[in-house]
């Protein structure tokens, strides 16, 4: 349970675990610190600090989740970063803590902290506003040089495009690379939006799938459709085939369009 | 070097539960096993790795002996048979969880969650269970496979647990078991005479992919000289070319794999042959990119999501491959037959013309009378216990 607390001067609170958090504390209250390690208010540099801390027993787990209920995944692997380098005293609570953010203390997961902490602050602002979760990173898992994708994360963040098709570029780029791609050429292109820009990445990542679309993209294009019956080569994840639009205003008409479509069916079994 | 040591080598550590005491395979392993590297727990180590495992715990998961009781059901239906797939009325044993090989496109990455390799000690519990389930249902047929979650045969020379099936099943006349196996162990059984119900089945694939993707598994020529061995023994033999993987040179590797068969064995030495394509849950690709980079056919394939949420190659590419290896062996005898594991009704049927359940020689493994017949007989028992 939270105390009365006690004012200390901020200029004696120690400030290890400024992990620069997104939110700033409301100017109209005091910053808040435990046993003297201060909490939130990072921003303050002169007044006092509420030591919740003092002649109580409020842990500082309850005390920093109280400070900050709720924190994007960014936001923690700088927390860890913190309570790692400076008040190592506390990590053996980090999986409690990480427990409150609804995040199961593993391995993995603070292999992804590690990682994430070393990307640009561009993306690491991303990540909690989009709520980005630690599966969604795991490809960053397998670059061997962090260094060199900071770039093209930076620039990806700038993209309009939701956070699900930006996840799948920064995959499919990081795959090309691996492949042995530079990622210079794995930048947006001028002209291009995020959906034309991932099916370009998709396509050189599936060389032989999109060899395969295109020759029957442009094969269907020369079939005899006809008007108000078009249809176009388009992929369905694991299957491709042609997706068809009709528009009939009578059922005479609809008949007629049908018995038309049973052409296009015999050229294309004429083309597989 | 012996199997034995091979396997006693390649552990570091062996974490034996106390209850285990007394097991004979507890006993066993003790005999096998220096005392420097045995540990008598209280409970599962590492306690604190759970859930998602990382590269490093997953791989270090297959240094790490484990051994306890299994509390649960050993007995548990296929994971493929699961609506919207055509699978073929087969019952898993798991008496372990997790493999000594290291098979890149292994399934185990995205399902494991404990961070050692575990033996189930209590393997007596789980034969009590299939005679339990045999008096209480008024089964003829069914296929009990014991290599789902753990190699059949890998660490066979460990725990011995297939002479004490095989002497089981012959109990069973009318029920199969199926060891399913990328090893060559064989030895430690092929003594005790064919009770003729036992398969002794092999993954295939050619050895460029044994040698890039089959990590730690014995070659294409040792699995099919094992496989010769229970031939020779009287044993029923079964192959899975399966997971069918695209590379380059594909149909020449998948050509030669079935030359290899059929310059060994007759259609009728084989007691099916099943085929399946490269597949995977979406959440394997991470773990693979780390622990196999990008050189792996795998990883580096053309897969795409397809409608059950696994990962697979695009449909045409997979009919493609399943065509082509079907065509391979009617080439040699029109008599050998194979069928698909782990696909869609529409695979068969733009592969073969016909649905699964169509086929005569495949009705007896699809039939769903046999299923219902199980489940009515597990629930009997459920119910009494409840009693």
């Amino acid at each position: 349970m939270l105390s009365a607390g006690k004012l200390t001067p901020i200029s004696q609170c120690i400030r290890s675990l400024d992990f620069g958090p997104r939110l700033s504390w409301p100017q109209a209250l005091p910053p808040i610190a435990w046993k003297g390690i201060l909490l939130h208010g990072f921003d303050r540099t002169s007044g006092a600090a509420l030591d919740i801390g003092v002649d109580s027993m409020t842990n500082w787990q309850e005390a920093f989740v109280a400070c900050h209920p709720r924190l994007g995944l960014a936001e923690l692997s700088r927390l860890h970063s913190c309570m790692k380098a400076e008040l190592p005293e506390l990590l053996t609570e980090a999986a409690a803590l990480f427990q409150r953010y609804g995040l199961r203390w593993s391995d993995r997961l603070q292999q992804i902290l590690f990682v994430l902490r070393q990307m640009p602050l561009e993306f690491q602002d991303w990540v909690d506003e989009k709520g980005v979760g630690a599966r969604d990173l795991a490809p960053l898992l397998a670059v061997p040089d962090l260094q060199t994708i900071q770039p093209h994360l930076r620039n990806l963040v700038r993209l309009a495009g939701t956070k699900s098709q930006i996840l799948q570029v920064l995959e499919c780029s990081i795959e090309l690379s691996l492949l042995g791609q530079s990622l210079a050429t794995l930048e947006l292109q001028p002209g291009e939006d995020i959906s034309a820009y991932k099916f370009r990445l998709e396509s050189i990542r599936r060389p032989l799938n999109s060899k395969r679309d295109e020759t029957w993209r442009s094969m269907v294009a020369t079939w005899a459709w006809t008007n108000q019956v078009q249809g176009q080569w388009q992929r369905f994840g694991d299957q491709a085939g042609l997706e068809i639009k009709l528009q009939a205003f009578s059922p005479d008409d609809l008949l007629k369009k049908i018995q038309r479509l049973k052409v296009i069916g015999e050229t294309w079994e004429q083309s597989t | 070097m012996n199997r034995c040591t091979q396997l006693v080598e390649r552990f570091k550590r062996v974490y034996i539960h106390r209850d285990t005491m007394g097991s004979e395979l507890t006993n066993r392993l003790l005999s096998l096993f220096p005392s420097d590297k045995i540990e008598v727990v209280e409970s599962r180590p590492f306690p604190e790795r759970s859930g998602e495992l990382s590269a490093r715990e997953f791989s270090e998961s297959k240094k790490l002996l484990y051994v306890c009781r299994f509390p649960g059901q050993f007995f548990k239906r296929c994971p493929g048979s699961r609506p919207g797939l055509a699978c073929c009325n087969y019952f898993v044993l798991n008496w372990g969880l997790q493999c000594d090989m290291n098979c890149s496109y292994c399934y185990l990455q995205s399902f494991l969650n404990t961070p050692v390799l575990t033996i189930y000690s209590n393997l007596p519990d789980a034969l009590a269970e299939l005679r339990e389930i045999h008096a209480s249902s008024s089964l003829s047929k069914l296929r009990v496979g014991t290599g789902e979650t753990v190699d059949s045969l890998s660490l066979d020379p460990l725990t011995l647990y297939s002479r004490d099936l095989i002497e089981q099943f012959r109990e069973f006349p009318n029920w199969t078991l199926e060891f399913k196996t990328k090893s060559d162990a064989v030895e430690q059984f092929i003594d005790l005479p064919s009770p003729g119900n036992v398969t002794v089945s092999w993954s295939l694939n050619p050895q460029n992919i044994v040698a890039s993707e089959e990590h730690g598994t014995a070659s294409l020529e040792n699995r099919l000289r094992a496989a010769e061995m229970c031939r020779d023994a009287g044993y029923s033999l079964a192959f899975h070319i399966d997971p069918l993987i695209w590379h380059p040179e594909w149909q020449s590797s998948y050509a030669t794999l079935v030359a290899a068969i059929v310059n060994r064995f007759k259609p009728i030495e084989v007691n099916y042959l099943s085929t399946g394509a490269l597949r995977f849950q979406p959440e394997q690709r991470a773990i693979m990119r780390e622990r196999f980079g990008m050189s792996s056919h795998v990883t580096s394939g053309e897969l795409f999501p397809s409608k059950d949420g696994k990962w697979r190659y695009d449909s045409q590419v997979r009919q493609e491959m399943f065509r082509f290896v079907m065509t391979e062996f009617q080439k040699y005898d029109s008599k050998w037959r194979l069928f698909m594991c782990m696909e869609t009704p529409e695979s068969w049927l733009n592969t073969t013309g016909q649905s699964p359940f169509q086929s005569n020689e495949l009705k007896e493994l699809f039939d769903t009378s046999v299923i219902r017949s199980v489940r009515q007989g597990q629930l009997e028992s459920q119910q009494q216990e409840r009693s």
